[in-house]
């Protein structure tokens, strides 16, 4: 069995995770940074967090935020099972509280913050060690025997996604220790990912004297989550990012910098690419990644309604030739349910599959081969408009 | 035109999507175009170190080894190489490893008598270096191809190092650049040593900055010259992978 070890300053954790997806590898990986340790489990049904639970999203806090439970309940049902012994979601289960299916996915949810939060490694070691058909060993404690039910693939996409999004917040917010304040100054708009909910439960928190750091230990909400709620109040210009020194530092400093593009061309949601056509997709890729595209390859149409209900995004393109299926139907399905704008790419020709192809909702339909500077084009209208602003696009134009 | 001012972005086929050497160098049709010629003898002599740990694992003496890199570069150089291999030709790795294979096989000892001056061919450093590593690192039962692969990451490493070095250098100096590079790997991570600061004359906390720094651009430059050995981005995961194995 093959064993690979080094410095994660230099392979970085997402190269890692793209390099066991990219190889179809199962083991075990362990990432160490000083003290801390986690072993993760990567085989083909998923991925098992075995060891190194930190409380990046305890349980109650993660049934909290997603309101199936109130405080006071959580207050209560936390001091009814002190002490037992009993697990806090096997309590609620026998209990009758909550189904054992909403506590599966709080869980799942759970394991996905930890898994989420070894991203932020950028100093540490690593370790790997191949195992036939996947991990072979057994974790410790209950969050071990959750399967995370996703592609290593799928978690590196979210997790560079996630990547992107921190080197834009460390614009902002360069250390924990500083002091975000909160201005008279309503918070107008959202934030891709955020909702004003979730804003609005950490907005108390930034009072002046906490750090990002102190607020990230007293909100419901992961690590992640507050420095992305931290930044959309800076950049609105509802809060101020103070430093506050040393003790015996120089004077207090108040700083706000402007933050630089999101994914290094415009602060854009990432853009999905779906095509089984892997030489042209990944050309595609490096092509629009190149000219500075946030682009999130998928493989099978299978996988696209997973992806887009875990992220957002800010358009779909579409390569339809699948098989015999022109793919209407699935630009159909995303337009209707994820209300993304989708533009086609499809070696149909004639006037007739154009027509249908924009009665399927697609914004955009390109013929193949497809000419790379309009698709370029349309993309950059799509993207700013955001909502679909149908321009026919069918012939090779 | 000589092989080191050829670049993909010479070549008018070449696409803006794709540009690595190694896929410009599968797009150019003619064997003996001079451009994909160029560009073989170039990539064929920053791996001749693998070829050459292969011939002696094979059971070529030294000189019998070195002799046939110098041949098979010859045979690059005349438009032989890239007939069949097909099964290979996503990754220059092991495209030049079944071309080195065959080659040897059909080669005739003593025909590389009367081919061009040293000066065309790897340095005499070169074979001379591959030589004392595998003496000094490799065990005498590791099969050839294994090796090969090993030699392989070698030369990648290097060539990343040797960029890492150029361009520290150009920013703080050859001697920080030298110290720096020496503790940079990315197969340990080593504890840092606060005595180097006074050393460099620099505080803790910049030369822990470098540290970081340099680590980061280290993986881009391994990425990136893993790149020009593939044909697409995919395979870069794969041949990242298998470097990391092989070391």
């Amino acid at each position: 069995m093959g064993r690979i070890s080094g410095d994660l300053g230099v392979l970085g954790i997402a190269n890692l995770f793209q390099a066991l997806s990219a190889n179809a590898r199962g083991g075990l990986l362990t990432v160490s940074r000083g003290d801390e340790r986690k072993t993760v489990g990567c085989g083909p049904e998923g991925l098992r967090l075995l060891r190194g639970i930190r409380r990046v999203s305890p349980l109650g806090e993660i049934l909290l935020r997603t309101r199936k439970i109130n405080r006071e309940q959580l207050k209560s049902f936390l001091a009814d099972n002190k002490g037992s012994g009993v697990p806090f979601g096997e309590y609620l289960t026998k209990r009758g509280l909550l189904s054992q299916e909403t506590i599966d996915q709080a869980l799942r949810e759970q394991v996905a913050d930890e898994i989420y939060d070894l991203f932020t490694w950028t100093e540490g070691t690593f370790e790997f060690k191949e195992a036939e058909g996947g991990e072979d060993e057994r974790g410790e404690g209950i969050l071990s025997t959750v399967l995370l039910d996703q592609s290593v693939m799928f978690i590196a996409l979210e997790a560079a996604r996630r990547m992107d999004e921190l080197a834009r917040i460390r614009d902002v917010i360069p250390e924990e220790r500083l002091v975000p304040v909160a201005l008279e100054v309503p918070m107008a708009g959202s934030e891709p990912g955020l909702d004003r909910d979730t804003i609005s439960e950490i907005l108390p928190y930034v009072d002046g004297r906490r750090s990002v750091a102190q607020i990230i230990e007293a909100s419901l909400y992961s690590r992640f989550t507050v420095l992305l709620a931290l930044y959309a109040l800076a950049q609105r210009g509802s809060a101020k990012i103070r430093d506050v020194g040393a003790a015996d530092g120089p004077e207090t400093v108040l700083m706000r910098r402007p933050a630089r593009a999101a994914f290094g061309r415009r602060r854009e949601a990432p853009l999905v690419l779906m095509s089984d056509q892997a030489r042209e997709r990944i050309a595609l890729a490096l092509y629009l990644g190149h000219l500075g595209f946030h682009v999130i390859e998928c493989p099978t149409k299978e996988n696209l309604p997973n992806l887009l209900s875990h992220t957002s995004v800010g358009a779909v393109i579409l390569d339809t030739e699948i098989g015999t299926d022109p793919g209407f139907e699935l630009c159909r399905s995303v337009v209707e349910k994820a209300g993304v704008p989708v533009m086609l790419l499809t070696p149909l020709d004639g006037m007739r599959s154009v027509d249908r192809a924009y009665q399927s909702g697609a914004v955009h339909v390109l013929l193949k081969p497809v000419h790379s500077e309009l698709a370029v084009e349309r993309l950059d209208a799509m993207l700013t408009r955001g909502a679909p602003a149908a321009g026919r696009t069918g012939a090779r134009d | 035109m000589h092989a080191s001012e050829w670049t993909p972005d010479d070549d008018p086929s070449a696409s803006s999507i794709q540009s690595t050497l190694w896929s410009v160098i599968l797009r150019t049709a003619n064997p003996k175009d001079p451009h994909r010629i160029a560009g073989l003898v170039r990539l064929t002599s920053t791996y001749s170190m693998a070829l050459y740990v292969y011939g002696r694992r094979k059971g070529l003496i030294p000189s019998e080894a070195k002799k046939a890199v110098c041949a098979f570069f010859d045979y690059v150089r005349a438009g032989q190489l890239g007939k069949g291999h097909d099964a290979h030709r996503d990754r220059l790795r092991s495209f030049l490893l079944s071309a080195y294979h065959e080659f040897l096989g059909v080669r005739e000892p003593g025909a590389e008598k009367g081919t061009k001056g040293p000066g065309d061919y790897p340095k005499r450093s070169v074979f001379l270096a591959a030589e004392a590593w595998l003496n000094e690192f490799v065990e005498a039962q590791t099969p050839p191809e294994k090796i090969y692969h090993r030699a392989w990451a070698r030369c990648i490493l290097a060539q990343t190092y040797a960029q890492l070095k150029d361009e520290l250098t150009s920013h703080h100096g050859r001697r920080v650049a030298e110290v720096i590079t020496a503790e940079v790997s990315p197969l340990e991570r080593r504890e840092f040593n606060p005595e180097l600061a006074p050393k460099l004359s620099l505080t803790p906390s910049q030369v822990l900055e470098i540290l970081g720094t340099s680590r980061r651009r280290l993986r881009e430059l391994i990425l990136a010259t893993l790149r020009e050995t593939v044909s697409s981005q995919s395979d870069v995961e794969v041949e990242f992978w298998d470097l990391f194995r092989s070391l």
